[in-house]
């Protein structure tokens, strides 16, 4: 079956490319490489000063299943050729060798794949390699390549500006000091294969040297073709509003694409301070990049907040790729997610259309389809409640009855439903569905009086397997409490983004600035306190927990009892 | 969710199909969670997964609740060919339905290019015996021209909503262990599945 090779692929993410140029392993064989590559060149600009027959033994063994003959002809054609273009030669080869394993090695899995099905299936690898990222216009590259929020940015882009407003910030020289070509090269192709890309493999040089060259390759200025000049116009007169309205103009792709790139250089040049890039460095540095003049760049970064009014960045949460456990909770939350699958799972259709068909993208079209109709369900179940708020509670109790014949998926998704149906906001909702919880058992327990009493002699086992039952429910919901607190982190994070706009290091809470100090101590005092508050609180809720938790084994041994008598 | 494969336990891929308004949701809804929604909402595309205990075995069920109507056929052929059985549904109480599950059908062989996909006929909408188009003799002599099963169901009542989707789970598994065993005569298989499935009817 054809199973595996796909999977491989899958549980490590740029496996087949990294074993060539990749980080960590790979150094070690590349030096090998390096080394093969000098021996090859002392080999062969040694017979300038040896007899010549002995330059093709050499060859031969080196290269024992290439024919040899003909290399040999070859190499002494070489030797008569003088040094220096030996090298370069050589050199070039090597370069060659570099780029082409990956690709090999992918296509020497499909051939597997091919064989084994029996089916003849295309090689998605060279279609992918037909339609790239790099080297095409911005709005097909996003197209090959989208955020799946409402930013109209190239995924590669967004990554590296990401990355950038993270980890370069403060660093000296940032998009001056070039990157590992290979490197460079290697995530290059990654990102044409479509492959995920992780790049905080890499270092900070070698992601924007990445940047640098998309924005090389790109076929057409930013500013597009036809608006350049008049750019460079209204920059020469300084006109604000005629560059307002001429940036209006550009295609989306472009509009965002610029506006992006220039929030995050002047968020570069604005530390100049740690980065040493002030406008004019930075301008020689990308102008010839983005295909625009000194002046027109320095226009855009000194008037950036009259261009690009509240223009903010944030970083790129790409849609869940798993379902149930994580969905988030919240309603706001939710739509949002939803429109980012739906926008995924619009971009996997666009994929199988345009060729790329393979079982990997199969299972990836039915996950996000299976997200995008749990969000809705959950959308829907929200909504409902939300109106009927009575019917909720009946609800809750066939819940609680019914909880444990159900299965995987399922549950988790059940549970949370429940869970929505009683908190609508994140934070509050460990606590309100547990109060939910205590007046529902009080109900049961007015109902079943009669037979709690009754319950205490009862089996030990039994009472264990209740506790062991709803222990682990206790677990399920605590893990989605947890969950509602990471997209409550998520929110503030962002809240944080837009708040921080004018302190624009702490933006991206790297290193705290020495004015806030002040206040930070007065918000420290505060924040101690509240902790204090909490955890006086989490330790009254926990009581409460092991409350609810005996009353419910009481509840169910007497619903047992109820039963057997019945 | 990437270990599926390895550990978990085997996963049946399961496709609705049929015109619009027949029931494929509420079929779905039902298996899925017991639940029978009166309110007529035209799917797009939903995706569900539920693990089951199929004949002592656990396993998973993949369900794509595909749409009905027309405007979304471009998305369609994505989703069947990733299909591994086929519930092909109509209304009995409506007979342009039925006559809609020959298209569906043919479009699945074209896609799947195999006679002998896991696929079962399902007429919906049992419970409403007054208002029945669709004989039973024409659904059964349809199937039997297919070469596959018949079989009737009501949404709103759940009968044989776990019959329909537990036989194409099982015929699923049986193709699939052909497809382990016989990956050298195919052409046999095929004679021997036929017969198999005749008598089901």
């Amino acid at each position: 079956m054809d199973f595996d090779s796909p999977d491989v692929e899958k549980d490590f993410p740029g496996l087949y490319a990294s074993t060539e140029i990749g980080h960590k392993d790979s150094d070690g064989k590349r030096k090998e490489k390096k080394d093969r590559g000098y021996a090859a060149l002392e080999g062969e600009s040694s017979p300038e000063e040896e007899p010549d027959a002995k330059s093709p033994s050499k060859i031969k063994k080196n290269k024992p299943f290439k024919f040899p003959i003909k290399k040999e002809k070859h190499e002494k054609l070489k030797d008569k050729e003088n040094k220096d273009t030996l090298k370069e030669k050589k050199k070039d080869g090597e370069k060659e060798k570099k780029k082409d394993k990956p690709k090999n090695k992918i296509k020497d899995k499909k051939k597997d794949k091919k064989g084994s099905n029996g089916k003849v299936i295309i090689d998605i690898g060279d279609l992918y390699e037909d339609q790239p990222i790099f080297g095409v216009p911005l709005e097909i590259s996003f197209d090959r390549n989208p955020c799946h929020d409402d930013i109209h940015l190239p995924l590669v882009l967004r990554n590296c500006i990401d990355y950038v407003q993270m980890n370069g910030l403060c660093t000296d020289g940032v998009y001056k000091v070039p990157g590992v070509k290979s490197k460079v090269q290697s995530l290059k192709v990654q990102y044409n294969r479509r492959q995920s890309v992780n790049l905080a493999d890499y270092d900070l040089a070698v992601v924007t040297s990445l940047l640098k060259q998309y924005l090389r390759e790109l076929p057409d200025p930013i500013l597009t073709s036809d608006l350049l000049s008049k750019f460079e116009d209204a920059a020469e007169t300084q006109n604000i509003e005629l560059t307002k309205s001429l940036i209006s103009e550009l295609p989306l792709c472009n509009k965002h694409t610029l506006t992006w790139l220039i929030v995050h250089f002047t968020s570069i040049i604005e530390n100049e301070k740690y980065t040493k890039m002030n406008t004019t460095n930075f301008g020689c540095v990308l102008c010839p990049v983005l295909q625009m003049s000194q002046r027109l760049f320095s226009f855009f970064i000194t008037k950036r907040n009259d261009l690009f009014p509240g223009a903010v960045l944030h970083k790129y949460i790409p849609p869940l790729r798993c379902a149930s456990p994580y969905l988030p909770t919240g309603k706001q939350e939710m739509t949002i997610e939803l429109k980012k699958q739906e926008s995924l799972l619009g971009y996997i259709h666009r994929e199988m259309n345009a060729g790329f068909v393979c079982k990997t993208k199969e299972e990836e079209l039915w996950d996000v389809q299976r997200i995008i109709t749990q969000l809705k369900r959950k959308l829907k179940v929200l909504e409902k409640d939300s109106h009927k708020v009575s019917k909720d509670k009946v609800k809750k109790e066939d819940h609680v009855n019914g909880k444990f014949e159900e299965v995987g998926t399922q549950t988790a998704l059940g549970r949370q439903n429940s869970n929505n149906s009683v908190s609508g906001k994140a934070e509050v909702g460990s606590i309100t569905s547990d109060t939910f919880n205590i007046s529902n058992c009080d109900g049961s327990l007015v109902d079943e009086e009669v037979q709690t009493t009754t319950s205490d002699s009862d089996n030990e086992e039994l009472v264990l397997q209740y506790e062991s039952e709803e222990l682990m429910s206790l677990i399920a919901n605590l893990k989605d409490c947890i969950v509602q607190e990471k997209c409550e982190i998520d929110r503030l994070h962002k809240k944080l983004t837009s708040v921080g706009r004018n302190i624009n290091v702490s933006e991206y809470f790297m290193y705290p600035i020495d004015e806030t100090t002040v206040t930070k101590n007065t918000l420290l005092s505060e924040y101690k306190m509240l902790q204090f508050q909490k955890v006086h609180l989490l330790k009254s809720i926990e009581e409460e927990r092991e409350a609810i938790l005996d009353l419910k084994i009481q509840i169910k041994l007497a619903q047992r009892k109820h039963m057997a008598s019945a | 969710m990437k270990k599926n494969s390895a550990q978990q336990p085997a996963l049946h891929k399961v496709i609705m199909v049929g015109s619009g308004g027949v029931g494929k949701s509420a079929l779905t809804l039902q298996f899925m969670y017991d639940e029978f929604v009166e309110d007529y909402e035209p799917t797009k595309a939903d995706s569900y997964r539920k693990k089951v205990v199929l004949d002592g075995e656990e396993v998973q069920i993949d369900i794509l609740d595909t749409a009905g109507q027309e405007d979304y056929a471009a998305i369609r052929d994505n989703y069947f060919r990733s299909g591994e059985g086929f519930l092909c549904v109509f209304s009995i109480t409506e007979d342009d339905s039925f006559q809609a599950t020959m298209e569906f059908r043919e479009q699945i062989l074209r896609v799947k290019n195999d006679e002998n996909i896991p696929f079962l006929l399902v007429g919906n909408k049992g419970d409403l015996t007054d208002k029945r188009k669709v004989s039973l003799n024409e659904a059964q002599s349809r199937a039997q021209e297919w070469g596959v099963p018949y079989v009737e169901t009501s949404a709103k009542t759940r009968d044989n909503v776990d019959k329909v989707f537990f036989d194409l789970m099982r015929e699923i598994r049986a193709r699939k262990k052909e497809d382990v065993k016989g990956a050298n005569g195919r052409g046999k298989d095929k004679n021997r599945r036929k017969k198999l499935k005749c008598n089901i009817v």
